[in-house]
């Protein structure tokens, strides 16, 4: 993109409370069900789009979530029934009972849709092939890695090739699971390789902190066939403005990938999901010119939340969204 | 094994048991972690009753115990009654030490 600092969403935006409670509804027939979905999704699009986000989705409004969506339209797995995930969170959990297959394109019809109604670039966000693994049981492989390669060539690759021959230019794989396993990321790396082989698109691989700071992904990053990373930051830095080193500790790890060798775009994280704290402009501002400081070049940034919003309100993360591009206006201001 | 307590556990569905079997038990609890609590595959008695079995003829502990390797919160509820299910199998098919 030719635009200096690109924002963008990572994906997940919660649920309108009309819309959940109407497709829920015995009483509301099939269609009216499907305008329900499409409502929202315009809503959210078009949201998104008047903020003045450059690249955009419609919230994932249409998905039960990432894990549970892509699962239920998979050959061999089985859901075995609800397990904790995090805090008092729980999520329906599948065992893998079989060999792993794509059936269909569970998220066609909702990329289409926003093709048809988005002014804007479009990030389609895929689950990975590696969180797929780790948050499920396995029955049947042998292995961990043998049920990771399994899905990233028999599910991700053939899913990711009907998105891009549908028109998709730019694939989110987001693998929350892949920075807690720090000594797994031979593996990691080679599921998304094998995921994107020989398609033709832009490749974006989002992980979220886990505690290692990401020092075992960054000697990867050259190495893995991705273009960007959009990676967490806020949740670590201080809400202090300036562009110094103790203002910006949350960037530091910038450093780290440039020292690996990485020469690719990094989406950088400018907003904490988890707090309903607005991040002034100014903060944002900040955040960026110090990454583009680090990174050396500032049209290797992109501009993103940490994370999905899904946790938040939604006046919470169309706030948010709203400091984030007129935080991205400003750095453009100082770099000009 | 110099611990001053009177007994251990050890994940067997992780740690090789041949690890643990070349130390002598003759003076501790020893127990056998052989239930997986992190998946569903339901364990199978008779080869876990082998397993226990061999483990406690090498090891020789003053007395043994058969468990879970870590909670059941991580499997959902069936699934974690039918391996505590196997497990009594296990406990009362083991021999005695």
């Amino acid at each position: 993109m030719s635009k200096l600092f690109p924002t963008q969403e990572i994906g997940s935006l919660k649920k309108p409370a009309d819309m959940l409670k109407k497709v829920k509804d015995p009483n509301i027939s099939d269609e009216e069900k499907i305008k329900v979905r499409n409502d929202a999704a315009l809503l959210n699009i078009k949201t998104l789009e008047d903020i003045g986000l450059d690249i955009v989705y419609d919230g994932e409004v249409r998905r039960v979530e990432m894990y549970e969506e892509p699962v239920r339209y998979v050959d061999g797995f089985e859901f075995a029934g609800r397990v904790r995930s995090w805090d008092n969170k729980y999520y329906k959990k599948a065992r893998v009972v079989g060999p792993v297959a794509f059936k269909q394109n569970f998220h066609a019809e909702e990329f289409n849709f926003i093709k048809e109604n988005s002014k804007r670039e479009i990030k389609v966000p895929v689950t990975g092939a590696y969180t797929l693994a780790d948050w499920s049981y396995d029955e049947h492989y042998k292995s961990k890695d043998e049920l990771v390669l399994a899905l990233a060539r028999n599910v991700v690759r053939p899913l990711v090739k009907d998105l891009v021959e549908l028109g998709a230019k730019i694939i989110q794989i987001d693998e929350p699971a892949a920075t807690t396993h720090p000594a797994e990321m031979d593996i990691f790396r080679e599921s998304i390789n094998e995921s994107v082989k020989g398609i033709d698109a832009k490749f974006v691989v989002h992980a979220c902190f886990s505690g290692n700071d990401y020092k075992a992904l960054a000697p990867q990053m050259p190495e893995i066939k991705a273009e960007q990373y959009t990676l967490e930051f806020a949740n670590r830095d201080t809400w202090n403005t300036g562009l110094d080193d103790d203002a910006r500790k949350g960037f530091q790890v910038l450093k780290l990938f440039k020292e690996h060798g990485f020469e690719g775009e990094i989406g950088i994280g400018v907003s904490d999901v988890h707090v309903n704290e607005i991040e002034s402009p100014e903060l944002i501002r900040d955040r960026i010119l110090y990454s583009a400081k680090a990174l050396g070049d500032p049209t290797k940034v992109y501009v993103n939340p940490d994370c999905g919003l899904r946790t938040r309100t939604r006046e919470v993360s169309f706030d948010k969204i709203r400091s984030m591009v007129k935080g991205a206006e400003l750095a453009r201001e100082e770099i000009k | 094994m110099d611990l001053p307590v009177s007994g251990l556990g050890f994940d067997i569905t992780t740690t090789p048991a041949s690890s643990i079997e070349k130390h002598s038990f003759s003076d501790k609890i020893l127990t056998v972690g052989i239930i997986n609590s992190f998946n569903t595959a339901i364990e199978k008695p008779q080869e876990c009753i082998n397993q226990v079995d061999e483990i406690n003829a090498k090891t020789k502990p003053k007395e043994s115990y058969v468990s879970n390797n870590f909670d059941l919160e991580y499997v959902p509820k069936e699934f974690a009654m039918n391996k505590i299910s196997v497990l009594g199998e296990i406990a009362r098919g083991a021999k005695d030490v």
